[in-house]
């Protein structure tokens, strides 16, 4: 078995020997020579390399629209605690709830 | 006869005669080398235009610091690793694609080679050869197609490789080793 499996792995080895050279098209040149004359661009090939830095760009651009929401939602709640805590001093030192009388 | 310079000076001139030379000169050799690697005749044509483009358009660059054949051959295998690269970004979306893909089909399946230089009694043999070497790694398998298929020299085979001549024995050398063991394996299944 194996020294049948041997002599046919051999004899598919050197099926190598017996390839000819393919021709081409007879029509190849011509082709060539169009493309040439019409100054074909080159295809652009978008590769995975092209697709991750779009992908990139996207998570960069959404993680920074993300972190602005954040920050401007945040502020209302930030100014209404410095309000309480304005009121609250208010209270504390002038018996009066009344912050904005001391400052217009 | 032009000599090489003598053809890229007559071609850098828009001189066709000269560039249908150089066609008819390096044609097959590169038709066969994109074939031998890529195993599909039409995607080979392809190439072979691709390249005959590039030289058309960078002629001008070549340094003679290396034969005008050895310098096609760079050209020609750099398109064919370029093209084979695109393939497996198209086989990788393929297999994301088919996450979502209730049938679960295969996508994408290479269809065994059957090369047009083989003669009929050689071509069952000739067909399970390319698929053994369609399955090496790519240094390999262009070092296999450059050595037994295009019959260069090792020295030839380290420049248009970029590499060593004994990193092209290594590589021969493995990839014959590795063929065998594919070839074992399919034959052991069969």
């Amino acid at each position: 078995m194996e020294t049948s499996n041997n002599k046919l792995i051999d004899e598919t080895v050197n099926s190598i020997h017996s390839i000819q050279r393919a021709e081409t098209s007879p029509f190849l040149f011509n082709k060539i020579i169009n493309r040439i004359k019409a100054g074909t661009p080159e295809p652009i090939y978008y590769t995975g390399a092209w697709f991750l830095r779009i992908a990139f760009t996207g998570v960069v651009i959404i993680s920074l629209n993300a972190i602005t929401i954040w920050s401007v939602t945040k502020q209302p709640q930030k100014q209404v605690n410095e309000q309480m805590e304005l009121h609250k001093i208010a209270q504390e030192y002038f018996g009066n709830d009344n912050v904005s009388s001391y400052f217009y | 006869m032009l000599n090489d310079r003598e053809l890229i000076e007559a071609i850098l001139g828009g001189d066709e005669a000269a560039f249908k030379t150089l066609y008819t000169m390096y044609t097959n050799m590169v038709y066969n080398t994109a074939l031998s690697i890529l195993q599909q005749q039409t995607e080979a044509e392809d190439i072979t235009q691709d390249v005959f483009l590039e030289i058309h358009k960078s002629i001008g660059k070549f340094r003679h610091d290396s034969s005008l054949k050895t310098w096609i051959y760079k050209i020609t295998i750099t398109k064919c690793y370029d093209y084979l690269k695109r393939q497996k970004t198209k086989k990788r979306f393929a297999q994301l694609t088919s996450l979502f893909n209730s049938e679960n089909k295969l996508i994408y399946d290479k269809p065994h080679f059957d090369h047009p230089g083989v003669t009929l009694e050689n071509k069952e043999n000739a067909s399970i050869l390319f698929l053994a070497i369609s399955k090496l790694p790519i240094k390999q398998q262009t070092a296999f197609t450059l050595s037994k298929i295009e019959h260069l020299s090792y020295k030839e085979i380290a420049e248009i490789m970029n590499t060593t001549i004994s990193s092209v024995e290594s590589l021969l050398f493995r990839a014959t080793r590795n063929l065998r063991v594919t070839l074992s394996e399919y034959y052991k299944n069969k």
